[in-house]
């Protein structure tokens, strides 16, 4: 059950954006979240959704994964799409029966809405996680921040923290699921019983867990030490990032993608046939 | 009544690219009252038979039986909770779930979860850590501020607490000095002895297993390889390290002996057995 969890979930690969620097892939991210959020014009929402498809095409992930990926917000796409469709009132009433009144305007907004959430976890799971992996990731991050390291904030260690906390993540699953069948075994009981009962139940996993936890991170920083960890200071990387002409052709294509979504936010889908009636 | 699997397999992930079969087919027989070792290579199923012992993993296809009944059929959901109390399962390195305030607390956590009484779980508590040899003026002390040592032998005593009609251990000794691993390998032996239960000890160790199992059962990549008492598994010691396993390593020399013509018949596993047989052997030719 635990191990549906998708976080971090990374599909080794050899394609464009598999090659892409990861600075490049986290700026193309944020572009591409500031576009799902800025467009609002029907026009706006098929170029963010063919933005989206060629991202998916060039990463040659499988279908399967991303729809998978897809599944954990499937309740919530329903329930707003129920609620998109029932409840707007305005525009071409297109089907009436009993108290139930769908009109146009709510079938466009859920289609709207659908393409919008749909677009923000496809892009950024396809350039953050299924395309790289995240140690390359937290150093496109620290990448990122190094101008900030100047006014003195510690990039180098945020960067550290997270890959650890990252690359912790499957370790402590694992042990999750061990403590999880050894109280079991005990007789605790997680699913049934008065909502104080379980949370009583959850203590006989989280304070062996939280040990384990303390008991992994006194190890690792005794085992830096013993290799001569000394911070970010003159540090050498084994995997040097560089930005290469496919880069910049990615960033400036992102960065098209998302002034196209504002300029055409003032255009409908009849502004396009009156364009080419013209 | 023994624990019996019949034909059991266990696949973890299936339907999954990361698929991959722990058991095939597995058949065999836990007996009553005595000592069984399990015992093979990494990676050969040992831990997920105990977890299918209790039903904490259900096979894949094939039926666990304990006391006459399969544990995973759907018809008696009760009999599912049960299962976890009447057949007791000792994980690999216990001491890493221990979390109550105090050792006696974390001890009495299982029978508390079965719904005894507190002054059954006050008796309950102070016979497990008789068995197991736990230091009883630390009872109520923080799990956290014991030796390894204690810590495990407090693990094991909340399994025992709960007076498990068969008893399984996955590595009960691994990562403890010599005398801390005999020591609570006797108190298991002595504990078997007097409670007349059923024991299982998973373990790598041929030494382990030699001096302390009564029958023994070997296992390699998914299969039961071998089952039978010491003097069916050791008789070839040749096949079982083909299988990266090895036999203890006084059978090993008596066997080098014999193959120089010192000629002992009898199989041996023990140094004691070793002596003895040495002594005869002596003895005799003194006699000559």
């Amino acid at each position: 059950m635990i191990r549906d969890i998708t976080l971090g979930q990374y599909f080794p690969g050899n394609s464009a954006l598999h090659n892409a620097d990861p600075r490049t892939k986290i700026l193309m991210a944020i572009l591409f979240i500031a576009a799902t959020f800025t467009a609002s014009g029907t026009l706006s929402f098929i170029i963010l959704f063919l933005s989206a498809l060629v991202l998916f095409i060039v990463s040659r992930i499988s279908l399967i994964t991303v729809l998978k990926g897809l599944k954990p917000i499937l309740f919530i796409l329903i329930f707003t799409t129920f609620f998109q469709i029932l409840f707007s009132r305005s525009g071409e009433l297109l089907f009436e029966w009993w108290i139930i009144k769908i009109y146009d305007s709510g079938l466009i907004s859920a289609a709207k809405m659908i393409v919008r959430i749909i677009v923000l976890v496809v892009s950024t799971s396809v350039l953050l996680s299924y395309t790289t992996s995240p140690i390359v990731l937290t150093d496109g991050i620290e990448g990122l921040l190094k101008p900030l390291a100047k006014i003195k904030v510690p990039v180098h260690d945020f960067a550290l923290i997270m890959s650890l906390a990252l690359r912790f993540i499957p370790t402590l699953l694992e042990e999750t699921e061990k403590i999880i069948a050894a109280q079991k075994s005990r007789g605790a009981n997680f699913s049934s019983g008065s909502l104080m009962k379980r949370a009583r139940a959850l203590i006989s996993i989280f304070i062996p867990l939280l040990a384990s936890a303390i008991r992994h991170a006194l190890d690792l920083s005794e085992a830096m030490i013993c290799r001569g960890y000394r911070g970010g200071d003159g540090r050498t990387k084994l995997r040097q990032m560089k930005i290469r002409f496919s880069d910049i052709v990615w960033l400036l294509a992102s960065a098209l993608m998302f002034a196209a979504v504002i300029i055409l936010n003032k255009y409908g889908l009849s502004d396009l046939f009156g364009l080419f009636g013209a | 009544m023994p624990i019996i699997f019949d034909n059991v397999s266990y696949v973890y992930g299936e339907h999954t690219p990361f698929e991959n079969k722990a058991l095939d087919g597995v058949s065999f027989t836990i007996e009553d009252n005595m000592i069984t070792g399990l015992i093979g290579q990494t990676g050969s199923g040992k831990s997920t038979i105990a977890q299918l012992c209790n039903g904490l993993y259900k096979p894949s296809s094939g039926t666990v039986t304990v006391d006459g009944t399969d544990i995973n059929d759907k018809k008696n959901k009760k009999n599912k909770s049960q299962n976890f109390f009447r057949v007791g399962l000792v994980f690999q390195y216990p001491e890493y779930q221990l979390f109550e305030e105090t050792v006696r607390k974390d001890i009495g956590y299982g029978p508390k979860n079965m719904g005894c009484s507190d002054e059954e779980i006050a008796k309950r508590v102070a016979e497990a850590v008789r068995f197991v040899g736990f230091d009883e003026s630390r009872l109520d002390k923080s799990p956290f501020d014991l030796s390894g040592g204690q810590k495990r032998r407090a693990a094991i005593a909340g399994v025992i607490a709960m007076e498990p009609k068969y008893l399984i251990l996955d590595e009960p000794a691994a990562g403890l000095d010599p005398t801390g691993r005999d020591d609570i390998l006797t108190k298991l032996k002595q504990y078997q002895r007097e409670k007349h239960t059923s024991v299982v000890i998973i373990s790598h160790s041929m030494e382990d297993m030699a001096n302390y199992c009564d029958r023994i059962i070997v296992l390699k990549k998914g299969g039961v390889y071998k089952c039978g008492d010491k003097n069916e598994i050791f008789s070839d010691p040749m096949a079982l390290s083909s299988l990266g396993l090895s036999v203890p390593q006084i059978t090993k020399l008596i066997y080098n002996a014999n193959q120089y013509g010192v000629g002992i018949n009898e199989p041996i596993y023990t140094v004691d057995a070793a002596y003895d047989a040495v002594m005869r052997l002596i003895s005799g030719e003194d006699v000559k």
